[in-house]
């Protein structure tokens, strides 16, 4: 009867013992961290601000552009503006969750151990992707964006977004000329580390964000200390060894949807096809390398080929010499007159000439031509005023048609359309997919929709213009 | 725990009063009618819980005490007696027919056996002959229509192997596994499957690795009260299942073997009138089939481009080149169908041994099931599984156990759903006069170019000029595309059981589930969205380790006045690791399927693990009143460490009270009531939080933008990590679900009516979900104990003995539920999608709406709900989503009708499906390619009609469409509009969804036995079974396409779409049992 006790007494021992310690500390995850420095979180923010630049957002915005036409699937309905509040949802997250939080974050964490250089340039790439929004859908939330005690960020006014983005860039130029940093030189992935031309590009952005406000004389002023040679452009750089740092633009059509793009009946192959009826070339122009370049095919499609703009190892514009070049043009066309216009035209066209940001296995000595347009050009029956313009409007007009051709596959595009869209006599008749109007905004997304109760109700349609271009 | 340690002295106290009674053996026999022996009768000893039973012969031998008076003999399906023992020590019974849930016995929480009639809640059994018999190849399925409240729903169609989900009384949880626990021989095992989304291959329900035929019975714990020992693990159900024992004396050797027919029951239609192309003309490679008419081609042979490229089939040795004009009218949606799909066919076989003494038992059995499916090629399931159980009583009071099993399962996947690799994907889109029959070969680019080998050829490929086919063949899915699951399972439960008094008893159990899963997906090179090739392997391990411990007494003090007592003690440990690595463009094509033939750059790696532990302290109480009340209540307090730091320990109590109001004198004599009792429970169980969630985490991320383009952060700069946009929650507790019930169970006329009735409530607090943010906040979602669910529902099950005598039974049950689910509180979150499968028209949770209720886009309506049309008299798409309609059944029933006469009998089961909603999303997709049958008719306009892109097709005029009248006039649907909102991708769900109320004929089966053969084999056979069966023979639904029991989402709380799902099947089965 011993043994029976012994075994019964073990059991009941066993009983006794429950107890919380058994369970305690083991929920500390092993195969995640819980932070990070804030160079370890670097290519993070960047890689997102690249994809939010050259994939979906760029996408849709060119198929509303004129710059290639949605054939199949999700992009048939794109190319016939019906889209959906869920169709935004990813580039809000990449714009908020993903771009914004991490750059905050990251901020805050080289700010702690004085990491100057780093601070400004969470700086520039907050105020990219912030600038991107407030460009695609008008108010945004910004000064509530990322604040805990902000569980629904109000919807910040369009106007003061683009302010708070011009102090952003401001601050980001103060703290890019620091002297104060650790080196993150190995995890910086556009210039190794070097400030120059992120402090060039942070002004070229500042730039922009003017233009988009027709603050010309100030898209002047930050211009001039833009990007100032091609080799400063600020690129997205796609090595290609696997799907996941290809070129997204080429990830759709060539490894994901391919047929789902292509160049049919695009107003940008009209004016850069050689052989098409509306073709921009005259005597002092020839298109035939940046069209090769970008297009490619009897039924054109957008060029995939090694070396052309939608390869998948070619760098993807973020903010280049091109656009500060176009930025010069303009503002100076606008504000001082047809003379100093045209010579920022010229200036464009001299860098053209020598092949500009074409791919150089694209480039023959005779398919690209871009000699210096005399005013006389511009005078009525001139070569580079076809549609019977005065001077001056011929002047802005030729240079809005060459922003125009320059941001094929970028968003910068569907910008300049709706910002110049009353300006009927100079702006870019870019004809609507169907109905009568291009679309002015993008969606505010299902999420926002549904987890934010300051989302405009209803959210304004497709067709209401931001509060800039209203 | 204080509580439970005053229990435990009293205990202790009761222990020292132990006796020594003298022991007696009693043997006997136990026949039915006919003199017919009755095999695993249950024989007891009254007022102990000394039991035993009866062998193949039916005889018993049991040792009780010389006190003791009675004997208790039971038997399913038979009225159970009590005998006097008196001073006899041989025993002959003979029992008598009485009604199946007759004294049924019932297995509770812990795996103790006691009568229906005791419990305060309702439960279901389900014989292993049940589910044996079934005709499904796993068990999840096989469990289908067979309790009432319990729903088994498919998921993508008859895949072999495949994931079906179990629910029971609804879903209790939002984001957690809806499966119930699986408590097998006492342990907790994996009874579920990994979440496998909407896309990729199916993966296979852990619950099917277990032998249907090793099981004795299924019982299912429905509600909270039943499950509430279990604690955090319960919240969905539990089933409790027992596999077989030996018993008696004689070695019983079962033999049986099954053979299957299987077919598809059903395919989408498709048209055939119309060509590839588009806009009306037929054109080469295009994606879709709106194309030319084929009756107005000229029949003539096509012309082909001979100076052209072509390409030359491996498979069939053809040579195919671009045609330039299609003359012929020749369509090949069947013979493309053919060449993918076959009758397919399983054999089942198993042998059991069993047997015994008086001192021990064993069971041991080797199943076999070998299935080729449908779909001709790589797509198949295996199973080989070994048991064996065996219980030794050491001493009179010492009895050991265990119970052990090994599963091999091995199988070949078919790719499916959200998945350019889908099989379904392929064919279904295929253009009507496209010929698939060359899929793999060479390509020439010039009639004297150099080969191009191993090209795919498909619709939008003709002779394989590009790597990239747009759309794989449905042939190069079946034939190139590998997807291998192997599983090695390994469950064991050993017992000890000690009983040094005859009322009390200790018992020690600890139980380890080990599961190993190997996954390779290989896509060759050449295939769509893998044009370089792509290789992954994955290995899942989860070990799963529980310990019981606990004490029970059980008295009977009087005959008015009986109670049971127990404490115990809990400890669960579930340990997961996932070690992966996937790969992009082969090194070598055709090489090694292997990580190795991979550049290094390529591979990306995965290594995870995953450690959870719970423990608990639990006690149970009951009393019985005059034979007739009786009131039960447990109790468990549990702390688990994927609790917040806040949140230690948590309690679940339960208590249920029955009443037999019957055995009221006033009902003595009742000729039509012969049994009554009225029950009622409450409880509350639980569900644990997900590991790790407790903090912010850093994550290398993939960052996707909205339309399947990614960048992976980690491949720039020297890897990664940012703040993840799930926030992390360091006030987590488990999700807790409150249910009472009420209920009763009745039986009328000598038994021969017997129903059962249950009405319950429950409500989940506290419900665990990432809730979304608006991702301004800088976070996507928060996981957090923010939902709050209910479910309402009413169970009812009926059996009618309709007739029996010498010859003839006529039998029919019916089991019918219904449950209302909906979702109270989302913390003010509009809806919550449950599918990231990425169709839209998600399932979602919404707060004032069932879990599920589909959510996305429809039409524009008016105030009056009216819908808002265009100029042309079309409706509009709205552009911010909308509920659009429930996934979840009104209610759910199933007949069983049998018959049976003299050595024959037939099973009829009928299960139906009432309402709900499923979402076509397949059907929608092909609108837009234009290869549905409803885009195949012609129409003629009766007026001038408007088009959706403006134009207008004159009276008289015959097209290509459907007239449809929007509320201004009738208009006409053609490919302007199936290629716009009224196809899928114009995003409008609304318009697909439909009503999935069904019927089918779930079972069939006539059997013959053999009986009395002892003679002619010389005793060596005691019976031989002959059954022919059908599964699935008939289907009413409202789907065209597709077996409506099928679900993209697998089996998630996501439910109702139907996405390129593969097909459901039907089968005709043989049988042979041998007894020997």
């Amino acid at each position: 009867m011993k043994t029976k006790y012994l075994i019964v007494g073990i059991l009941l021992a066993g009983v006794l013992s429950s107890c919380k310690k058994m369970v305690a500390g083991i929920n500390n995850n092993p195969n995640l961290p819980t932070d990070a420095d804030a160079p370890t979180m670097l290519p993070g923010v960047e890689t997102a601000d690249m994809i939010l630049q050259g994939g979906d957002v760029a996408r849709t915005a060119s198929t509303w552009s004129g710059y290639c036409t949605g054939e199949l699937l999700q992009s048939t309905q794109i190319q016939a503006y019906n889209v959906i509040a869920g169709n935004f949802d990813q580039s809000w997250f990449l714009v908020y969750a993903a771009v914004l939080k991490n750059a905050r974050i990251m901020r805050e964490k080289a700010r702690a151990v004085n990491n100057m250089r780093l601070v400004g340039l969470s700086q520039l790439l907050e105020a990219h992707a912030v600038g991107t929004a407030a460009d695609l859908w008008g108010d945004i939330p910004f000064t509530q964006a990322f604040d805990a005690q902000y569980p629904a960020p109000v919807y910040d006014a369009q106007a003061s977004v683009y302010k708070n983005v011009q102090s952003l860039l401001d601050s980001a130029i103060t703290n890019m000329n620091s002297s104060s940093f650790t080196d993150f030189s190995t995890q910086e992935v556009f210039f190794a580390g070097k400030m120059p031309p992120f402090i060039q590009a942070a002004y070229t952005l500042k730039a922009r964000n003017y233009l988009h406000v027709r603050d010309y004389p100030s898209a002047l002023a930050a211009a001039n200390n833009g990007i100032s040679t091609a080799a400063n452009s600020w690129l997205a750089p796609y090595p290609a060894t696997t799907k996941g740092n290809t070129n997204p633009w080429y990830q759709y059509q060539a490894i994901d949807r391919s047929g789902s793009l292509d160049g049919k009946g695009a107003y940008a192959v009209g004016l850069l096809n050689p052989a098409g009826s509306s073709y921009r070339g005259n005597s002092k122009t020839n298109e035939t390398a940046r069209y090769t370049y970008l297009y490619s095919g009897s039924i054109p499609t957008l060029n995939v080929a090694t070396g052309a703009f939608f390869y998948s190892k070619t760098s993807f514009p973020m903010v280049t010499y091109t656009e500060n070049l176009l930025i010069l043009a303009e503002c100076d066309a606008r504000l001082n007159g047809f003379a100093a216009g045209l010579t920022r035209l010229n200036a464009y066209r001299a860098y053209m000439a020598q092949g500009g940001y074409i791919g150089t296995t694209f480039l023959t000595s005779t398919n690209h031509q871009y000699d210096a347009y005399l005013a006389a050009d511009f005078n009525a029956g001139g070569i580079a005023n076809k549609r019977s313009l005065s001077p001056a409007d011929a002047l802005l007009s030729n240079i809005l048609e060459e922003r125009y051709v320059a941001f094929v596959g970028q968003i910068e595009g569907f910008n300049d359309l709706r910002r110049t869209q009353k300006e009927t006599s100079v702006s870019v008749p870019v004809p609507p997919n169907t109905g009568n109007q291009i679309p002015q905004r993008f969606l505010y997304p299902q999420g926002e929709v549904d987890g934010n109760s300051s989302v405009p109700k209803p959210i304004p349609g497709l067709f209401t213009a931001t509060p800039v271009n209203e | 725990m204080k509580k439970n340690q005053q229990l435990l002295l009293v205990l202790l106290l009761l222990l020292t009063t132990s006796v020594n009674a003298q022991l007696r053996t009693i043997t006997g026999q136990v026949t039915k009618e006919n003199n017919e022996p009755v095999p695993n009768a249950t024989v007891a000893v009254r007022n102990t819980s000394i039991a035993s039973q009866t062998d193949s012969a039916g005889h018993f031998s049991i040792r009780c005490p010389v006190n003791a008076t009675k004997l208790i003999i039971s038997y399913v399906g038979y009225k159970t007696e009590e005998v006097a023992i008196g001073t006899r020590s041989d025993i002959a019974i003979t029992l008598s027919q009485g009604s199946a849930a007759l004294q049924d016995v019932v297995v509770t929480a812990l795996g103790f056996e006691t009568k229906k009639e005791k419990l305060g809640y309702a439960t279901s059994k389900v014989d292993g002959a049940q589910v044996a018999n079934s005709g499904e190849v796993g068990l999840t399925d096989a469990l289908g229509g067979k309790a009432s409240g319990v729903r088994v729903s498919r998921t993508s169609g008859s895949d072999p192997g495949a994931s079906s989900q179990i629910l029971i009384r609804g879903q209790s949880t939002i984001t957690r596994s809806t499966a119930p626990l699986v408590v097998l021989d006492g342990t907790p095992v994996n009874g579920s499957s990994r979440d496998q989304g909407g896309g990729g291959t199916t993966s296979g329900s852990r619950l099917n690795d277990i032998n249907p035929d090793d099981i004795a019975t299924i019982q299912v714990l429905k509600g909270a009260s039943a499950a509430a020992l279990w604690g955090t693990q319960a919240a969905n159900g539990v089933l409790m299942i027992t596999t077989k024992k030996g018993s008696g004396q004689k070695t019983a050797v079962n033999v049986s073997s099954t053979y299957s027919l299987d077919q598809v029951n059903m395919r989408y239609p498709m048209q055939t009138t119309y060509g590839q192309g588009l806009n009306g003309k037929w054109a080469i490679n295009a994606p879709r089939s709106w194309g030319d008419r084929i009756a107005d081609r000229s029949g003539q042979p096509d012309v082909f481009d001979m100076n052209g490229p072509y390409f030359l089939a491996y498979n069939n040795g053809q040579k195919y080149y671009n045609s330039t004009q299609k003359n012929s009218k020749q369509t090949f949606v069947d013979q493309n169908w053919d060449e993918v799909l076959h009758n397919g066919y399983y054999w089942d076989n198993n042998v059991s041994v069993s047997g015994g003494d008086s001192k021990s038992n064993y069971f041991f059995s080797i199943g076999n099931i070998d299935q080729k499916w449908v779909i001709k090629s790589n797509s198949d399931y295996q199973r080989t599984s070994i048991r064996l159980n065996a219980s030794r009583k050491i001493t009179d009071w010492l009895t050991l156990s265990n119970k052990g099993t090994y599963a091999l399962t091995n199988s070949n996947r078919i790719q499916r759903g959200v998945n350019t690799g889908g099989f379904t994907t392929a064919i279904l889109r295929t253009s009507p006069d496209f010929d698939n029959a060359g899929y793999i070969g060479d390509y020439y680019s010039t009639p004297n170019g150099s080969a191009v080998p191993n090209r795919q050829r498909s619709y939008r490929n003709a002779v394989g000029a590009t790597a990239d086919p747009g759309f794989n063949n449905p042939q190069w899915d079946i034939y190139q595309l590998t997807n291998k699951d192997n599983v090695n399972r390994f469950i064991n439960s050993a017992e000890l059981n000690a009983k040094p008094l005859s009322w009390l008893n200790f018992v020690a159990r600890a139980g380890v589930d080990f599961l190993d899963e190997e996954v390779k997906n290989n896509w060759p090179v050449n295939t769509a969205t893998a044009t370089g090739g792509s290789y992954s392997r994955n290995e899942f391990k989860q070990t799963l380790f529980n310990l019981d411990v606990f004490a029970r007494a059980e008295k009977n003090f009087s005959d008015a006045f009986s109670g049971n007592l127990l404490v115990g003690f809990n400890y669960n440990s579930n340990y997961n690791t996932v070690l992966s690595g996937s790969a992009l463009n082969f090194i070598i094509p055709g090489g090694p399927q292997s990580l190795n033939n991979f550049p290094s750059a390529n591979i990306g790696p995965d290594d995870e693990y995953t450690l959870s532990k719970s423990n608990a302290g639990y006690a149970s109480a009951g009393i019985g009143l005059y034979d007739q009340l009786f009131i039960n209540g447990t109790f468990r307090a549990e702390a688990a460490s994927t609790f917040g730091s806040n949140n230690s320990r948590f309690f679940y109590p339960s208590t249920d009270i029955a009443w037999t109001f019957t055995k009221l004198k006033m009902f003595g004599n009742s000729r039509v009531l012969s049994f009554g009792k009225i029950r009622g429970s409450f409880g509350i169980v639980g569900i644990q939080p997900a590991p790790y969630q407790t903090s912010n985490l850093f994550v290398s991320p993939i960052w996707n933008d909205q339309l399947l383009s990614s960048l992976t952060a980690g491949l720039y700069g020297n890897g990664t990590y940012v703040q993840s946009s799930n926030k992390g929650n360091p006030q987590l507790k488990p999700e807790r679900k409150q249910e009472f019930e009420v209920g009763t169970d009745l039986r009328f006329i000598q038994d021969k009516l017997i129903v059962g009735l249950t009405y319950y409530q429950n409500k989940t607090v506290d419900a665990l979900l990432s809730i979304p943010q608006a991702t301004s906040t800088g976070f996507s979602s928060i996981y957090a104990n923010a939902g709050s669910i209910q479910n309402k529902g009413v169970e009812a099950d009926v059996s009618y003995n309709i007739f029996r005598n010498k010859d003839w039974n006529v039998n029919f049950d019916i089991n019918w539920s219904k449950n209302d689910n909906k979702v109270t509180s989302l913390n003010g979150v509009n809806s919550f999608s449950l599918n990231g499968s990425g169709v839209a028209g998600a399932s979602s949770a919404i707060q004032g709406y069932p879990l599920g209720e589909l959510y996305g886009i429809g039409w524009q309506r008016d105030s009056k709900a009216q819908l808002i049309l265009d100029a042309n008299g079309f409706p509009k798409a709205d552009v911010v989503s909308k509920p659009l309609g429930n996934p979840n059944p009104d209610w759910r029933g199933a007949v069983g009708f049998k018959v049976a006469y003299k050595n024959f009998s037939l099973y009829v089961l009928v299960e139906h499906s009432q309402g709900g909603v499923i979402m076509d999303a397949t059907e929608a997709v092909l609108l837009d390619y234009g290869t549905s049958a409803t885009t195949g008719h012609e129409n003629t306009a009766t007026t001038a009609l408007k088009t959706l892109a403006g134009t207008t097709i004159a009276a008289g005029t015959r097209f290509r469409g459907n007239i449809q009248d929007f509320g201004a006039g009738p208009v006409a649907l053609e490919q302007s509009w199936y290629t716009g909102i009224g196809g899928w991708f114009g995003n409008v769900y609304e318009q697909y969804i439909h009503n999935n109320t069904w019927t089918r004929f779930r079972e069939l089966t006539l059997a013959y036995t053999l009986k009395g053969i002892s003679r002619w084999t010389k005793g060596s056979i005691s019976s031989i079974i002959v059954e022919v069966s059908g599964r699935n023979l008939l289907l009413f639904s409202n789907l065209k396409g597709i077996d409506p029991d099928t679900n993209l989402n697998s089996n998630s709380s996501a439910r109702g779409v139907t996405y390129f799902d593969d097909p459901g099947t039907r089968s005709y089965l043989a049988s042979l049992k041998l007894n020997f």
